[in-house]
């Protein structure tokens, strides 16, 4: 007879409990609904459509899709290009100093803090506001790098952000400007490495090559994975620059893709159309991702084994 | 064995030194050529050292550059955002981590799958949302994602905190009668303080930093933030390198300043979640 009553207390309590977690989550679950799932699925709707905001989506069918990837639309291709080409070049790069500069300063010099300081400091800034110190840089006659490098006898014309060979590759320098937060993500990585691996290695003799090829590049193969996933979303996601100081050009060359889908949706009012160019970038992310982490368990070494 | 030490430190600290040069010289370069006039900027060879320091164009800028209506903008905005950033994730945090209820793993893997998600997906149909009902050009849709969690990784940050704090705390307070709101309140939040300094400070800057959202949804030059005031004002005055570089140094100054006094938690923070703003 005296189980019955305390059950039910039990359950009452489990139920109560059950309403206040729910409760206490409600802004994470509404936010979820409202700002991914919900849009997520109007604009997989609206990418079947033509809808220019003023009437009302007509369906089309596959046509968006169909006009994007049969190279009709004069500037799809392009925009691909350009991104992968940003992309392609730009990560390895960003990846690689970041992981440098953490190396540089977890090597036991003075002055670390400023030194972080300093590395970090240029990710913290509006990027609109870095834009606009790198336009004044680069600029090809009063630039400072243009006549820093004449004055130590390199007579160059490089037109930085106005030429179509060098206008990605003047981006991708501008973003490994801002790495300062991945750099700390690696600092955090390297001072995770228990020093007595390195003396150990000391005892038998092995060089920096050594440690860093034995020690330090697998035991940081997590923080790697983690580094390279979010640079390369980054990356893909590049708009400020090509909106602020290129305007996708020269000849396109940094026509991004998220600037060139801007364009479509916010300057040509083709709500249709630039969500089907969303979910032509959507899809293929979500399939990169997918193999990326599935190759990890060949490369990325978690101490401990399974965790 | 003592020599190629004195080798090796001196090569550190030369790759420091240059990557530092580096890094900090396009700071030095706004700021030099934000203090001196006009004509000097068109000099070359370029001038390292402006001379006289000109604190004149400050002056000037500020009278073409409406500074005090997109600073205030972009103030109310951000720390309208970091309050609800801070309120509402660590409510989601508590729920996810000191209230046990069936599925609560399963229903935070769900939202924190949206970490991952690249934003652009969902910028058209959200901008739709806002103008059916109404809200374009004002502030709420800048504002609202910040008060539904704030986003995936703010809680994900808090939650990870919370875990840390012994859950004797919980107890103690719930046998003198404290509802989960209490506890929330009066014995988690002051335990998570430090957590909760890394997602003002992320938020804050964040919503500061935001470009793409103002650009879409403000087009009256009275409601700017300062980051489109910028851009706005950086069209217009295409040649002008004192005066855009004096409003581009006004516009780097309250993030440096946020830096500085927030420095041990945004590194602390960066290196807990991985990311930034």
């Amino acid at each position: 007879m005296e189980r019955v009553p305390c059950k039910r207390r039990k359950n009452s309590q489990q139920l109560l409990d059950t309403t206040a977690g729910w409760l206490f989550i409600a802004p994470a679950v509404l936010g979820f609904l409202i700002f991914t799932i919900g849009p997520m699925l109007t604009s997989f709707y609206y990418s079947f459509t033509e809808f220019d905001i003023v009437s009302q989506p007509q369906w089309i069918g596959w046509e968006n899709y169909r006009f994007l990837l049969s190279g009709e639309d004069p500037h799809y291709y392009k925009a691909l290009s350009a991104t992968t080409k940003y992309v392609i070049l730009g990560t390895p790069a960003y990846v690689a100093v970041s992981l440098l500069i953490a190396m540089l300063l977890n090597s036991g010099c003075k002055g670390k803090g400023f030194f972080r300081t300093l590395f970090f400091l240029p990710a913290m800034v509006p990027v609109i506001a870095s834009s606009l110190i790198w336009i004044w840089m680069t600029d090809p006659s009063l630039g400072v790098i243009n006549n820093l490098l004449k004055q130590v006898g390199i007579y160059t014309n490089i037109r930085w952000f106005y030429s179509e060979s060098t206008s990605v590759m003047s981006m991708v320098l501008l973003w490994i400007w801002s790495c300062g937060s991945t750099m700390i993500v690696f600092l955090a990585g390297l001072q995770g490495i228990p020093r007595e691996q390195y003396e150990a290695m000391d005892v038998d003799g092995g060089n920096w090559l050594h440690k860093f090829l034995r020690i330090t590049l697998p035991m940081l193969t997590p923080t790697t994975l983690f580094c390279v996933m979010v640079s390369f979303i980054n990356a893909v996601q590049c708009f400020v620059p090509p909106y602020s100081i290129t305007n996708g050009g020269p000849n396109n060359s940094t026509l991004f893709y998220i600037f060139f889908m801007y364009r479509e949706a916010f300057s040509y009012g083709k709500m249709g159309k630039a969500s089907a160019i969303a979910w032509l970038l959507f899809i293929p992310l979500l399939i990169i991702t997918r193999l990326f982490n599935r190759t990890t368990k060949y490369w990325v070494y978690y101490e401990g084994g399974e965790e | 064995m003592k020599r190629y030490h004195v080798y090796k430190r001196t090569l550190l600290y030369a790759a420091l030194l240059v990557f530092g040069m580096g890094f900090f010289f396009p700071f030095y370069w706004m700021l030099r050529t934000s203090l001196m006039g006009l004509n000097q900027t068109f000099e070359l060879p370029p001038v390292m050292i402006p001379r006289p320091v000109r604190l004149d164009n400050y002056k000037e800028t500020l009278k073409v550059f409406p500074l005090n209506i997109y600073m205030v903008n972009s103030l109310f905005i951000s720390v309208s955002s970091t309050i609800g950033a801070v309120f509402t994730s660590s409510l989601c945090a508590f729920g996810f981590t000191r209230i046990k209820w069936r599925g609560r793993d399963a229903v935070f893997t769900i939202i924190l799958s949206s970490m991952m998600l690249p934003a652009a997906v969902t910028i058209i149909p959200v901008f739709l949302g806002w103008k059916t009902a109404g809200l374009t050009n004002t502030y709420i849709p800048l504002i609202a994602p910040y008060w539904l969690g704030g986003g995936a990784m703010y809680i994900f940050l808090l939650r990870q905190f919370m875990m840390t704090i012994p859950k004797e705390l919980d107890q103690s307070a719930k046998v003198d009668g404290a509802g989960h709101f209490r506890i929330y309140w009066q014995i988690l939040l002051p335990n998570v303080k430090p957590a909760m300094v890394v997602v003002m400070l992320f938020s804050f800057l964040a919503s500061w930093n935001d470009f793409l959202n103002p650009v879409i949804y403000l087009n009256t030059q009275n409601k700017y933030t300062l980051s489109i005031g910028l851009q706005l004002f950086m069209s217009a005055y295409t040649t002008r390198w004192d005066q855009l570089m004096a409003a581009a140094t006004i516009a780097v100054l309250p993030c440096v300043a946020l830096f500085f006094v927030g420095q041990k938690y945004f590194v602390e923070g960066i290196a807990m979640t991985g990311l930034k703003g």
